[in-house]
């Protein structure tokens, strides 16, 4: 185990793009456990048919699994594009403030607009 | 592992999820709901091999990324080790158990029991 030092304190930061951006980051992928579990229980009901099966389309057609279906493109289609700029980072692109802004902005208005257009056709 | 082992991994995962993320969206939408379809279409070798790395990369980016969440937040030492080694199980669980369901879809032959 490797000691390291303590991440800032959020609450005593004006939240800025690039800090909410940051969280959301977080957020969205600790978030994304509620879609890990429901892969896993497609695997199972895909493995085992019939009852499990029926069971899975019935809840993911009730309104908690719509909501969670909903919740999750966003979470997943916001978490992939900003982790896009993330690599982007690492290969040295985008690094100046500027370009950090641009790109944030650019992440919110890509993901918004792919999270509709998936909402749109998965209902 | 070493932090630079840590980071790798992340990166290399999040490569692979890159494109297995929304190669499943898209089949899945593309896809009528019916067991039979969906059976069918991912007992085959290819979509099989995809669902395993996509449950493989998926489970272990999420266990690197909250292990990174906890070491941030998780001031009790203690506490932090217990919380990442428990973690570490439920990956370990998790891939085995996606993996034990892909081998039944496979086994099946894309037949409906």
């Amino acid at each position: 185990m490797f000691e390291k030092p303590l991440s800032p304190h959020l609450q005593i930061y004006k939240p800025q793009l690039t800090s909410v951006l940051s969280i959301m980051h977080r957020i969205s992928g600790v978030s994304l456990i509620v879609g890990l579990l429901l892969l896993l229980w497609w695997l199972y009901a895909l493995s085992q048919g019939g009852e499990a099966y029926t069971s899975l389309m019935m809840f993911m057609v009730s309104s908690f699994g719509t909501f969670l279906k909903l919740a999750l493109i966003f979470a997943t289609t916001f978490h992939l594009i900003n982790g896009i700029r993330h690599i982007m980072w690492d290969l040295g692109f985008f690094l100046d403030v500027k370009a950090v802004y641009y790109t944030g902005w650019g992440v919110v208005l890509v993901a918004t607009i792919v999270s509709c257009f998936l909402w749109v056709i998965s209902l | 592992m070493k932090p630079v082992t840590h980071w790798r991994h992340q990166r290399i995962s999040a490569i692979l999820l890159l494109f297995l993320v929304p190669w499943l969206f898209f089949t899945l939408i593309c896809m009528p709901n019916y067991h039979f379809d969906v059976l069918s279409y991912f007992s085959k070798p290819s979509p099989a091999t995809g669902l395993m790395l996509l449950v493989l990369s998926g489970v272990y980016h999420f266990v690197l990324g909250l292990t990174m969440v906890v070491e941030d937040y998780v001031l009790h030492s203690k506490m932090r080790q217990i919380i990442i080694q428990t973690l570490n199980a439920f990956g370990l669980v998790a891939v085995v158990f996606g993996f034990v369901c892909i081998v039944q879809i496979i086994a099946s032959g894309g037949r409906c029991s």
